[in-house]
């Protein structure tokens, strides 16, 4: 069944503004670190090197993952959602139809 | 060839065939023969709010949320009581932004049909995509 026939004005594309995710606390750190490093001039190469070029780029990574899922969730979630009103209107349309005079 | 009575009289299931088969058109995105099919089994049956309904769709299909709420409005206007007349006519009305009407009709629709068989759970799903700020 055409999607566009019925449930076609629902726009997948809408829930990532409904519930936009939020910054992981990994993330928040590496950058703290980065932000620190350049800061303090005598010890900021060693600290900027591992919240940079070490942890944050991994932690910048798992983050990424963490964002991606999140949002693969979210458009699982609206597909959910719209295959469920199409099959609540098809149910709906056909108890009526069964019972036409 | 005057006064010649060409009233066609259908059994129930030819009713149901004729729904069915406008019903499938409009799914298979054919909206104009679908259009025309509803329209012209609109005289032939005595619920006539349900092929009203079905133009009232193709409206919402194309995207002409106000058409809609138009054809929409006279279906319920002909059976107050038809719950997936309210529930379309709530989602049209949704659609067309005009939230308040939205909620009174997806309301009643539920009002009337609580079990949810007849387009009462239809308006439950509407009202959630509602509340979450989707449509």
């Amino acid at each position: 069944m055409g999607v566009g026939g019925v449930g076609g004005n629902y726009n997948v594309g809408n829930l990532t503004s409904f519930s936009p995710p939020k910054e992981s606390g990994f993330s928040k750190f590496g950058k703290v670190l980065t932000s620190l490093g350049s800061a303090i001039p005598g010890v900021g190469g060693a600290i900027s090197a591992l919240g940079a070029g070490g942890a944050n780029t991994s932690f910048d990574r798992q983050y990424q993952l963490l964002q991606l899922q999140s949002e693969m969730q979210q458009q699982a979630q609206m597909i959910n959602m719209i295959s469920n009103i199409n099959k609540t209107k098809h149910e709906a349309s056909m108890a009526a139809i069964r019972n036409v005079k | 060839m005057d006064n010649v009575n060409l009233s066609v009289s259908l059994t129930q299931e030819e009713k149901r065939f004729l729904m069915e088969a406008a019903l499938l058109m409009r799914d298979c995105d054919r909206l104009d023969e679908a259009m025309e099919m509803f329209r012209a089994i609109t005289p032939l049956v005595e619920d006539k709010h349900l092929p009203m309904v079905g133009v009232g769709t193709i409206h919402f299909s194309r995207g002409e949320f106000d058409e809609a709420v138009e054809v929409f409005e006279k279906a319920v206007a002909f059976r107050d009581e038809s719950a997936i007349a309210h529930a379309h006519l709530g989602e049209a009305l949704a659609f067309a932004k005009q939230n308040e009407e939205a909620k009174l009709a997806l309301d009643r629709a539920i009002e009337l049909d609580p079990k949810g068989e007849d387009g009462g759970e239809m308006a439950k799903t509407i009202q959630k995509f509602l509340s979450y700020g989707l449509i």
